[in-house]
């Protein structure tokens, strides 16, 4: 019975991919006539990444600075926070009201924000850039971040840091030098998921950013967008966006799976 | 009640045979106390017997009945688990009724029936309580009115005063014991503590390494261990070993065998006779049966003494090894005294190195 | 005299007895910054009408134009309707499945890593790119679906062009989006129950229909209600696959809440009635997270 499920399952989540990947090498004759036996082309590909109206390898390049930059910006912050909170005794109203607060956020659209972010940005003149970007990012993925490296800082037996206390650590060394090095699978598990999440945003670069700073994820729905809508190219793009999943997925299951149950479950 | 039956049982994991040819009677109503080290497969034969392991081989029957392809639910059994195992989302009355709600008993029945449960095991104020409200002893005892309220044909026990402290674990020991005495049930229980073993079975079963070593009533399996493991693992202080050779009567007018220790200390063996030269032998004797004996031929500093109250032991470090004897309850010894030990002729014990099993004395007495 | 030894000794000193401070402060000051004072500027805008010229906003207040926008604004009630639709059927399917899959891969013996595996691609995916593939899969002439469906003699659908199905579509996506997420959290409760409570019930006599709906099932619903509330709340937050899919059409008929803030916002421009819509969706919002955790203290202690 389980395998039954299983399988249905799988079959259910690869064939949307499997269809998807076929398009992505018909000519457009093909796709419209839905024919199986077709003689493939890559063009489709070539006009995505080398296309002059969309520039995906620029966009590639921006999603990448602004994953790159917004993970490791709520890595350190969010790792400290999430230390402190831990370690030292704070006022209810300062843990509850913080915690509290990164969970309201977390869950409110987050479209409700673009509206005056827009403004704000627009008005520091800031519209429009990366770093307004990595900062919204940042902001995005710091309650996730939290909570997870809470939970692993959590899951680290007293003991061990009061050892390290006794044998002459300052706070600073012992977060340094023993907790830091006891969470890594935490970090990772935090990292890549910031990572994706980032690399993934959509609503909000759709709006504050422009062409030239257009992330993948807007370049993709632009292919979706057009009038005249090139089936070829959706498909091709879409297959595209999904690499750095199938990438992940592959090297970094173990630490995704750990990051997403144990956030969930606060 | 009914009588266990466990014939020709082998288990395996796969590849790996971890037990064979186990054969056990159990008669109805008897404790039976299946006892051994970790991993001698004492927990997973249990599991056999409740069907929560699958039999490899042989034959289980209980009350006659083979139940080797019978799912857990069919067998009538009870187990009382090791980390008690109690329904988190019922409360103490819940967790009590639950094997007969399940059966569709009509609830004044379950009712009453818990209410008599909690009664014996002194729980009545607790039927409203949630397992973690509970303490230790009280999971426990709620476990075991688990089990009792079935009335099942067998209760099975595995290790379940494991997690409790010594006292409560003492006082608990003489609760199932008395509890049995009145129930009669049957009943197989596990444990790796032998104290708990030697006060609690009708009849106790030493296992190691898969097999049984022995099956017997626990003053026989003190007095007479048929192998020196058994020997080791049952009595504690454990038992003192000394290991060396056979030799040849020495010259005299009554040619007595001789056992001559690796450190060169000649041992009288008058109990027995046509002992082999050169035979490899270990010779055990109980630490109330080794004694303090000005001229003994066992010789050392005192190592450590232990004062318990009751009785005071003495460990000796002699060239054979670290002796342990019981002395006199006042006895002043430093650390460091030289003493010497003799052996209590009647109660030695002798066991052949090489395959463990004991040798018969010659002459009875 | 302070050598440069004892000044760095004296550093390090003060950040030590800091760091509880400093270890939280940027953290603090990031989020307020950029979600406190835009929620603050929320209540602003909501009675205002900000309008551009020449590049420059301009900030009139005017507390009743942004209702009167609201009020007027046709389709509110329509997607107010299709979002809760959206989020009552999209999650409840997501919760049956997810906790299905979770059980019967629970009991499967081996294969369980590669499950867990598998199931974590839609999550990964950028939600677009689904948007994207489903687009192309509910395509009324060459779609996976419609082709399915020539298999079996029914004639093509309109999936995404019909008012009465586009709404279903955008469900499924969903759908398939997130029952592995739900998936993974079930899954991993299913696995961190007793095992020894389990097989106490099988030993005092449960079937296993008894076994799970007695047992199993009871000890699950702490996570399936983390789970359920999580989804469902986060069901709000539902754009990028609309978006994509069928950006709202036809007509209102799968406009969801963030589209149309979107629409609001964006499209027609109109920042100040926008805001107001926000500050109700995030109101609400919390609002229901109040209720839900008032609910779920109400059901542990009884």
């Amino acid at each position: 019975m389980g395998w039954a499920l299983l399988c249905a399952a799988l079959l259910l989540i690869l064939v949307p991919f499997a269809w998807i990947l076929i398009a992505s090498f018909k000519h457009p004759i093909d796709i419209l006539s839905g024919t199986w036996s077709f003689k493939p082309t890559l063009d489709n590909y070539t006009d995505v990444v080398f296309s002059r109206r969309s520039d995906f390898m620029a966009a590639v390049r921006n999603s990448l600075l602004v994953a790159v930059a917004s993970t490791s910006i709520v890595l350190v912050i969010g790792t400290l926070a999430a230390y402190s909170l831990h370690r030292f005794a704070w006022a209810r109203w300062v843990s509850v009201g913080f915690l509290g607060w990164t969970l309201a956020f977390h869950l409110i659209p987050v479209l409700t924000l673009v509206g005056p972010w827009y403004l704000a940005f627009k008005s520091i003149g800031l519209y429009d850039t990366k770093f307004a970007l990595v900062l919204i990012h940042v902001s995005i993925n710091l309650p996730m971040t939290v909570w997870l490296m809470m939970s692993f800082f959590r899951d680290i037996p007293p003991e061990i840091e009061q050892a390290a206390l006794v044998d002459g650590c300052h706070p600073l060394a012992a977060f340094w030098r023993v907790m830091l090095p006891l969470v890594v699978p935490g970090l990772i598990a935090a990292g890549v998921l910031a990572f994706v999440f980032s690399w993934n945003e959509f609503s909000v670069a759709l709006n504050l950013v422009s062409q030239t700073n257009a992330t993948v994820p807007v370049v993709v729905a632009k292919f979706a967008q057009d009038y005249e809508i090139q089936h070829g190219q959706m498909a091709a793009a879409s297959m595209l966006a999904t690499l750095p999943a199938l990438a992940l997925m592959v090297f970094g299951q173990r630490f995704i799976i750990q990051g997403l149950t144990m956030g969930s479950v606060k | 009640m009914a009588a266990v039956s466990i014939s020709r049982v082998e288990k395996s994991f796969g590849q790996t045979s971890v037990m064979k040819g186990i054969d056990l009677e159990v008669a109805d109503g008897e404790f039976v106390v299946l006892v051994g080290a970790s991993g001698c497969g004492k927990s997973t034969l249990l599991r056999m017997i409740a069907g929560l392991e699958a039999i490899s081989g042989g034959e289980i029957a209980i009350g006659g009945q083979r139940v080797n392809e019978m799912e857990p639910r069919e067998r009538d059994v009870a187990m009382v688990f090791q980390s008690y195992a109690l329904y988190p989302h019922l409360d103490v009355r819940g967790n009590l009724g639950f094997s007969l709600s399940l059966r569709r008993t009509a609830p004044p029945a379950i009712e009453a029936k818990c209410r008599q449960t909690a009664e014996v095991l002194d729980l009545s104020q607790l039927l409203d309580r949630f397992p973690r409200q509970l303490s230790g002893g009280q999971r426990q005892r709620v476990a075991m009115g688990r089990a009792i309220v079935r009335q099942p044909k067998v209760f099975l026990f595995d290790e379940p005063l494991s997690n409790l402290d010594a006292k409560l674990r003492i006082a608990m020991r003489t609760e199932i014991r008395s509890l049995h005495q009145r129930l009669g049930a049957t009943s197989i229980y596990v444990t790796h503590d032998q104290v708990e073993a030697m006060t609690m079975a009708d009849r106790m079963v030493v296992m190691n390494d898969g097999r049984i070593e022995q099956v017997g009533a626990p003053l026989e399996v003190y007095d007479r261990p048929d192998t020196l493991h058994v020997a080791r693992f049952i009595g504690a202080p454990s038992i003192n070993v000394i290991e060396g050779r056979a030799a040849g009567p020495a010259g005299g007018p009554v040619p007595v065998a001789r056992l001559i220790t690796n450190s060169g200390i000649e041992l009288e063996l008058p109990a027995w006779r046509g002992l082999r030269s050169g035979r490899a032998l270990s010779a055990a004797c109980r630490p109330e049966h080794l004694q303090l004996h000005p001229g003994g031929p066992l010789r050392g500093p005192v190592s450590v003494v232990e004062r318990l109250g009751h009785e005071t032991y003495v460990y000796v470090d002699t060239p054979d090894g670290r002796l342990c004897a019981l002395a006199d309850r006042n006895i002043d010894l430093r650390p460091g005294r030289p003493v010497s030990l003799a052996p209590v002729q009647d109660a030695m014990l002798l066991f052949d190195t090489e395959t463990g099993r004991r040798l018969e004395a010659e002459i009875n007495r | 005299m302070t050598t440069p030894a004892a000044r760095r000794r004296g550093i390090v000193e003060a950040l030590n007895r800091s760091f509880r401070h400093w270890g939280l402060l940027p953290a603090v000051v990031l989020f307020a910054l950029l979600t406190g004072y835009p929620i603050v500027n929320l209540l602003r805008m909501a009675v205002s009408t900000i309008e551009f010229r020449d590049g420059r906003e301009s900030w009139t207040f005017t507390p009743g134009r942004n209702w009167e926008l609201l009020l007027a604004d046709s389709a509110l009630s329509p997607v107010v309707r299709n979002t809760l639709v959206f989020v009552l059927v999209a999650v409840t399917l997501e919760m049956l499945i997810g906790l299905a899959l979770a059980l019967a891969i629970g009991a499967m013996e081996r294969g369980k890593s590669l499950a867990r595996a598998l199931m974590i691609l839609p999550i990964l995916v950028p939600p677009v790119a689904i948007g994207s593939m489903f687009k192309l899969m509910f395509n009324h002439d060459f779609g996976f679906f419609n082709q399915i469906l020539g298999w079996i003699g029914i004639a093509p659908v309109s999936w995404l062009g019909s008012p009465s199905l586009a709404l279903l579509s955008v469900i499924l996506v969903d759908v398939w989006h997130w029952v592995p997420f739900i998936f993974l959290i079930l899954f991993a409760a299913v696995e961190g129950l007793p095992r020894e409570v389990l097989e106490a019930a099988q030993v005092d006599g449960a079937t296993r229909s008894q076994q799970l709906w007695r047992v199993t099932l009871p000890l699950l619903v702490p996570a399936i209600v983390v789970a359920l509330v999580f989804r469902a709340v986060l069901a709000f937050k539902t754009f990028d696959e609309v978006f994509l899919l069928t950006g709202g059409g036809p007509g209102t008929s799968s406009e969801l809440l963030s589209l149309h803030l979107y629409k609001v916002f964006f499209e027609q421009n109109q920042l100040g009635y926008g805001a107001l819509l926000s500050v109700f969706t995030i109101a609400g919002v919390l609002a229901l997270l109040v209720i839900a955790r008032w609910v779920t203290r109400r059901w542990a202690t009884r």
